[in-house]
């Protein structure tokens, strides 16, 4: 009988089991992706609909366990206690089945009926494990559900179980882990202490063994909730029960133990796996390296010889052949709405647009890398440098994506996994030089420097690298005390990519940019036109160009006109926009013509300020709107502006005044 | 850092500590034992060092100790009346130390007979690659600790160095999985070698 039934799901597990597969599996492109509210991790959720039977799934974050250590723990425990799912349905990855019951162990702590579905056992059949899910299924006391996610195997026997489990949950008895025996009296005494006092809907038995882990945001919450005497007894019993935590770890070790005793069973030992052949290579100090150069240099070479084309190939067939129709169409129009629409909306936002194939390549690369397992041997190659600065081995892939557009390498701080280590690398991001800012570089450096101009170049990128990493260590000390999350990451098994789940990503990803692009992107570049229109329809003596006479005395410790300063400001929309800005302020009508006329207006020394504050000024819109994204703070984002412009004119000040003293 | 032979190894200050002390002074049983509630026990150190077969047993203390061993001992030499179990009651001279337990025990075991001295401890930061231990204890703060515990790194658990090249980062095998920690994460964790039968 089908009556439309809804079931409420949510999906847990710990990273790398293969949940996003089964997630996808699920819910294909009914997924929408938002945010957890308040937070910067990312939200997904779907929908599943199979006979009558509707499922909604949330994803939960990857988390190895409940404790309050990172934002996601918090998140995911959150949802599951105060959400109150019908189902947990807990993935595991049956090749590190010990580790990963875990988390099972931490989710039968709470109320909610848990389902295991015991995925990835075709790569536990060929490392010669075995599993028994009825035997588990006994000792556990839960339904578990076999499955190989990527061969479609186990969907729907899963549903099938989430479906009875909600129907009839009579025959659920969760078998669920004990304290040790040392630690048993005293979590009794701190149950009974609290129960009185434990806020709806937490459970009082889950809080009195989260405050003798030591968990900080459920010893936060009772500090407030308990009366000051009750407050201090359970302060001082917490206080000599220290590191109590080491102790309920080994308790659920310790049931993990029993309960894969009799339903895993391994091989003899002496079985290299292909991860290990392959790691010996990919996290060698020396190979290592190499290895990472090689992808990198692959993916710039992808970028240049697919990316590049293709992005002129939308310059020409898209941009500007629009731009050509909206022209004629607008005719007879008034002058204004043919600017605005030519200049100011495909001009400004359409140019953007051009960025997609090269966004679509970063996208897809980070996503196979991730996917396959190699992201973290990356980390773990380049740790040892970017420890230097301050931040952890992850950083060093999103930061290098900058070099070819600093939106995908915003996105890409997701990997990261302390809020520190994201924000930091974050704020890094724009330091990178992009390939619109190397644009401006390869224009101007051999109109000043000719045969040097190469060297100047490099030189440039050097000091953008140099100011990254003093900046990295300086806002580190001052921001965040100088400390560095702990360095302990999993190196997952290598894996075949599930294209499904890398398309999907891409998509999403794509999506985002798209929709950015058409609001804030649209309206930036809208305004900056119409400051530069207004108020009399020409640039010379618009406000924009009011607003570059200001600057005009800042510009002249740098040797930079007003109209210099004018460019600069167009940056903002896009970073090739300077060139074109040039040209239209010093009346050249081509790139060729602003070639010749450059050198007649600025010193050499002058260009060199120029390039210096092209290159470490404030960055695209696009990628403002992207960092606002992703940190959701308005404090950072306006931080990393104040920063950047300090740091450019700064600079750039220095570099003139020392340039004008040798020539 | 390599690891002894002996069925116990031991740790860095310790090894050196139980080096001297055995060639200096020439005893084969050369056991550690810790107070407080820490393991491996002074009992257990003490009954190690009588299952080898010694006839009298000398504990004397390498660094502060609780007042607690005197009781430990006294409960011990109950239980063995075969063995004679000597307590050196003195504080440790924390300068010379090597000589000043060989010349502790030389007062009280004339005879020559055994000697009692340290069980290793070390860091996992100091495990060669290809070798496996056992996890002891922790020396981290409470974050690290939640967090390696989750992972798997338990007291009692087996550990095996993957990867030590002796700087940077070193990769770990820990219930059938693979982990990478920094220098100093791996330093914090404190392991000894594999007995028989653990």
């Amino acid at each position: 009988m089908s009556e439309g039934r809804r079931i409420r799901v949510a999906l847990a597990g710990q990273p790398n089991v293969g949940k996003s597969t089964v997630f996808n599996l699920l819910t294909g492109l009914s997924q929408h992706v938002g945010n957890w509210p308040g937070k910067t991790v990312e939200r997904k959720e779907g929908t599943y609909s199979h006979n009558g039977i509707s499922v909604d799934i949330v994803d939960l974050p990857g988390t190895y366990s409940l404790t309050a250590n990172s934002a996601e723990e918090v998140i995911a425990r959150d949802h599951i206690i105060k959400e109150r799912p019908d189902v947990v349905v807990a993935v595991i990855d049956a090749s590190s089945m010990e580790r990963n019951l875990y988390l099972v162990a931490e989710l039968l702590s709470l109320q909610t009926p848990v389902i295991v579905a015991v995925n990835m056992m075709d790569v536990a059949d060929q490392q010669g494990l075995k599993i028994e899910p009825e035997v588990l299924q006994a000792a556990l006391g839960v339904p578990v559900v076999p499955m190989t996610a990527t061969k479609n195997q186990g969907i729907r026997e899963l549903v099938e179980a989430v479906d009875e489990l909600t129907r009839d949950g009579s025959t659920y008895e969760p078998k669920r882990p004990e304290i040790r025996e040392d630690h048993r009296a005293v979590l009794e005494e701190l149950e009974h202490l609290v129960a009185a006092y434990v806020p709806q809907p937490y459970p009082s038995d889950w809080v009195s063994l989260k405050l003798l882990e030591g968990d900080d945001e459920i010893t936060a919450m009772m500090q407030k909730g308990l009366p000051e005497d009750v407050w201090e007894q359970v302060h001082d019993i917490l206080r000599e029960h220290e590191d109590a935590v080491v102790s309920v770890a080994s308790g659920r070790y310790d049931w993990i133990g029993r309960m894969t005793r009799a339903a895993l069973v391994r091989p003899g030992v002496g079985q290299v796996t292909l991860t290990e052949k392959l790691d010996r290579w990919a996290t060698h100090p020396l190979w290592g390296l190499l290895v990472l150069a090689g992808i990198l240099g692959t993916v710039f070479l992808l970028t240049y010889s697919l990316g590049a084309p293709l992005q002129g190939l939308l310059e020409t067939y898209l941009v500007e052949a629009s731009a050509r129709l909206a022209a004629s169409a607008l005719a007879g129009g008034p002058s204004w709405l043919m600017g605005l629409i030519v200049d100011g909306i495909i001009g400004g936002a359409g140019t953007v647009l051009t960025f997609i194939p090269i966004l679509i390549i970063f996208f897809a690369v980070m996503g196979l890398l991730e996917d396959v397992g190699y992201m973290s041997r990356a980390g773990y190659v380049m740790d040892r440098f970017m420890h230097l600065m301050g931040l952890h081995g992850k950083s060093f892939l999103p930061l290098f994506l900058g070099f070819g557009c600093s939106v995908p390498a915003v996105m890409g701080t997701r990997v990261i996994d302390s809020r520190a280590g994201r924000l930091l690398t974050t704020m890094l991001v724009p330091l990178v030089p992009c390939t619109a800012r190397m644009v401006v570089l390869a224009f101007i450096t051999p109109i000043f420097f000719g045969a040097a101009a190469p060297l100047v170049a490099w030189s440039l990128v050097g000091l953008n690298l140099l100011v990254l990493a003093v900046s990295g260590v300086v806002i580190n000390r001052i921001a965040f005390g100088g400390e560095r999350a702990a360095f302990i990451m999993e190196l997952p098994l290598y894996h075949k990519p599930n294209w499904q789940t890398i398309g999907i990503l891409i998509w999403q990803r794509s999506l985002a940019f798209f929709k950015r692009a058409g609001t804030v992107i649209l309206v930036v570049s809208v305004v900056l036109w119409g400051l530069s229109a207004l108020p009399t329809g020409e640039i010379e003596t618009s406000y924009l160009a009011s607003a570059g006479r200001l600057l005009a005395p800042l510009g002249a410790l740098m040797g930079l006109s007003w109209q210099m300063m004018v460019s600069v400001l167009t940056s903002f929309v896009a970073k090739e926009n300077a060139i074109a800005s040039l040209g239209v302020l010093y009346g050249a009508g081509s790139e060729a013509g602003l070639a010749e006329t450059l050198p007649t207006i600025m010193s050499p020394a002058a260009a060199l300020s120029f390039l210096v504050v092209q290159m470490l000024f404030i960055p695209c819109v696009a990628t403002v709107v992207s960092i606002f994204n992703e940190t959701k703070s308005w404090r950072w984002t306006l931080f990393n502006l104040l920063f950047l412009l300090l740091v450019s004119f700064g600079i750039g000040i220095l570099v003139y005044q020392v340039a004008n003293l040798v020539t | 850092m390599r690891w002894g032979r002996s069925r116990r190894a031991v740790g860095p200050e310790h090894e050196e500590l139980a080096k001297t002390v055995r060639k200096g002074g020439g005893y084969d049983l050369v056991e550690v034992g810790y107070d407080h509630g820490r393991r491996p026990s002074i009992a257990s150190a003490v009954e190690a060092v009588i299952r080898g077969g010694a006839g009298r047993v000398v504990v004397v203390p390498a660094g502060k100790l609780n007042s607690s061993v005197a009781e430990v001992v006294s409960r011990l030499q109950q239980r063995h009346r075969g063995v004679e179990i000597v307590h050196v009651q003195e504080p440790a001279d924390t300068t010379g130390r090597a000589d000043w337990v060989i010349r502790k025990v030389r007062e009280h075991d004339p005879d020559h007979m055994q000697a009692e001295a340290y069980f290793g401890i070390g860091r996992l930061s100091g495990l060669g690659t290809g070798e496996t231990a056992v996890i002891h204890d922790f020396d981290a703060g409470h974050t690290v600790l939640s967090r390696l515990s989750a992972l798997g790194f338990t007291p009692g658990s087996q550990v095996t160095m993957l990867q030590n090249y002796g700087h940077g980062p070193v990769i770990v095998g820990v219930r059938n999985t693979r982990i990478a920690l920094g220098r100093c994460e791996a330093a914090k964790i404190r392991v000894r070698e594999t007995a028989c039968g653990e």
